[in-house]
């Protein structure tokens, strides 16, 4: 037998991420239905419980329709400026060639997988500004760099273009999934 | 076994039932237990609506600016209730869906009269 408190826990949990005062306030209203149903059923605590139904499932359709709260958008924004910092070859420079820009494309792997996920996980509008994270990660990472090698040539400009074009690349990134999602979810029969 | 699929059925009711919902905040505010009897015991049992379902969606509305809700506490004491009241925009919102609705059914009821 669960408790009303028992189950609050648990949509709560299924609700982790999202913004801490809508949970609060869903969980504030859930409790007030469960007493409500008691009372109206003669103190069947059970029933009551059972008539809300799978909390992970109610969660999810909270989770649905709010989506990640602004702390988590701005913590995925701030792991990819972090990864971002790390995609950049002259990082990793020196005579060296071969190995660091294989790390530097490690990170860049991650780095978008990581986008693609935030922008189907959490929309793409926290993708986008994910992207620009990421985007401006790389920039400072170019210039730590540059200021590392004490104004030596960082790029060519060949390589000024590529280190462009990969930045920009990652707004793409961060955006279009959530995007596609969006576009290709089947649509409801809402008002 | 019946002929026709449970989906169908829960289609028609999935596309009705926001305009219920908005047509049942029309005149009062009321909270989601409230809500969900009446929109039990006016349909007859056709919209026994899962209890996890009803709130979500009465957010859904909200979030669509359709109805805008509170907090009330009780004067006798007891637990405090979240009440859901209609918009402007939810009027318009509901006049328009009611518009559609009862032309659907009109339609559709001289189309069916032939086949009883």
């Amino acid at each position: 037998m669960m408790s009303i408190d028992g189950y609050l826990e648990q949509v709560r949990r299924g609700m982790a991420g999202m913004d801490p005062a809508v949970q609060r306030d869903v969980v504030q209203e859930l409790r007030s239905h469960l007493h409500e149903s008691v009372a109206a059923n003669g103190g069947k605590l059970n029933a009551a419980i059972a008539g809300l139904g799978d909390p992970a499932a109610v969660a999810r359709r909270y989770r649905d329709l709010y989506g990640y709260g602004p702390a988590y958008r701005l913590l995925f924004a701030a792991v990819a400026g972090v990864l971002g910092v790390f995609t950049v070859p002259v990082l990793f420079g020196g005579e060296e060639v071969i190995f660091p820009l294989f790390l530097s494309a490690a990170f860049l792997f991650v780095e978008i997988v990581f986008l693609m996920w935030v922008s189907v996980q959490a929309g793409n509008r926290a993708g986008l500004v994910a992207g620009a994270f990421g985007f401006v990660g790389r920039i400072a990472g170019l210039g730590i760099g540059a200021a590392a090698q004490r104004g030596a040539s960082v790029a060519t400009a060949e390589g000024l273009g590529l280190f462009l074009s990969v930045s920009l690349l990652l707004l793409l990134i961060g955006w279009l999934p959530g995007q596609a999602k969006r576009a290709w979810r089947k649509p409801g029969a809402e008002l | 076994m019946p002929e026709i699929s449970p989906e169908w059925t829960a289609e028609l009711k999935k596309g009705s039932v926001q305009l219920c919902l908005l047509a049942l905040l029309a005149r009062e505010q009321k909270y989601g237990f409230q809500i969900l009897k009446e929109l039990r015991d006016l349909s007859d049992g056709f919209f026994d609506l899962k209890e996890g379902t009803l709130y979500p969606a009465l957010r859904r509305l909200e979030e669509r600016g359709f109805v805008q809700s509170h907090w009330v506490e009780p004067e006798a004491g007891g637990i405090p209730r979240k009440y859901y009241r209609i918009t402007e925009k939810g009027k318009r919102a509901l006049a328009e869906a009611l518009e559609v609705w009862d032309r659907m059914s009109a339609g559709t009821r001289r189309v069916l009269e032939g086949a009883r």
